[in-house]
């Protein structure tokens, strides 16, 4: 038998194997002839035994199942887990160990995380008539609240602008009419005072209120962020 | 040899060899290599070969090489953290029975 040979009865052994699996195998031992050369032909084809039992030792290894401290196992449920760790392993381990057992753990809960995230969704749609409603009425009150707030500051300015137009106005009226003029003086000073409390008026809702709305819409959503976390965790 | 080697034993051996030719090495050589410290037959390291490319721990190219192809196998980043592991757990697992035969020492 020569390498040829050996190839030819491998490639006929190889049977229950995928076609992209028997060229790999194929192309290996042939490289392997090659790198020993010619004049070691001989030496590898003794030390390699006969291409059946090469061909067993694929199959059952390399695809099927293979030996390990726990018994056989099965090929296709071992590359689920690609890398073994073993849970003993954990408790004494470098940074890079480390590193590698995070990585495996936090696949696993991202496999159970998306299954989470559906039955989350689900509930969330078939709870839609209850929550949109509340969503929507929210919606609107904090929409009226800044409604209100632009009111005000329009309130302050037109205020303001009529305050200036009435004192302008007051001041020409003292000279024809000193009585009316300081009347319409009069008026312009508490149209001022009205236009001042409007402008403070929102000085503090911009102040004080808006970061305060915010920060409970803030807080709200995060209350609704943690629980659907809490759940996925759960 | 009178002892076996286990299938993770196996694998660290050829992770390490694998690793210490950084720009890679083909199956020749790393079979002569594995069988200069340990005693495996021929045919057994291919299987373990390609199951270390499925599990990522080591990636193949092909170079060519004397008018041929030749497919190189390297450790990917993966197979480095899986052989500082089986490093770690040898290291402790020969301190034990080298304490025990050495010294009698039994941890507990």
């Amino acid at each position: 038998m020569n390498k040829e040979d050996f190839l030819k009865r491998l490639e006929d052994a190889l049977t229950d194997v995928s076609e992209g699996e028997k060229a790999e195998a194929l192309q290996y031992y042939r490289d392997y002839f090659e790198d020993a050369g010619p004049d070691k032909e001989e030496e590898v084809l003794a030390s390699l035994g006969a291409p059946e039992e090469v061909a067993r030792n694929i199959k059952e290894e390399g695809t099927f199942c293979e030996y390990t401290e726990k018994g056989f196992q099965d090929g296709t449920t071992q590359s689920a887990n690609a890398v073994v760790v073993p849970d003993q392993m954990s408790s004494s381990q470098n940074g890079d160990q480390g590193n590698a057992n995070t990585s495996s753990s936090s696949q696993t809960t991202k496999s159970s995380d998306s299954t989470t995230t559906a039955v989350v969704i689900i509930i969330a749609i078939l709870t839609s008539p209850v929550w949109v409603p509340i969503l929507f009425s929210i919606f609107g009150a904090i929409l009226s609240c800044i409604g209100c707030f632009i009111g005000f500051a329009i309130s302050g300015v037109v205020l303001a602008i009529a305050a200036i137009i009435t004192l302008v106005l007051g001041i020409t009226c003292l000279f024809s009419s000193p009585a009316l003029g300081a009347i319409v003086i009069g008026i312009a000073l508490i149209l001022g005072v009205a236009a001042i409390l409007f402008v403070l008026l929102t000085v503090v809702i911009c102040k004080y209120f808006i970061p305060f709305l915010v920060d409970c819409v803030k807080k709200f959503w995060n209350w609704i962020f943690k629980k659907k976390k809490e759940g996925a965790v759960a | 040899m009178v002892f076996n080697t286990g299938a993770a034993l196996l694998d660290a051996i050829v992770l390490a060899v694998v690793s210490k030719d950084m720009e890679g090495t083909y199956g020749y050589k790393i079979t002569q290599k594995v069988r200069s410290v340990i005693e495996i037959s021929e045919s057994t390291l291919y299987p373990v070969l390609r199951r270390l490319q499925k599990d990522a721990c080591l990636e193949v190219y092909d170079q060519e090489c004397a008018g041929r192809n030749r497919r190189y196998y390297k450790i990917t980043e993966q197979g480095r953290v899986q052989l500082n592991l089986y490093e770690a757990e040898w290291r402790k697992y020969s301190d034990k029975i080298m304490g025990l035969f050495e010294k009698g020492v039994v941890d507990e």
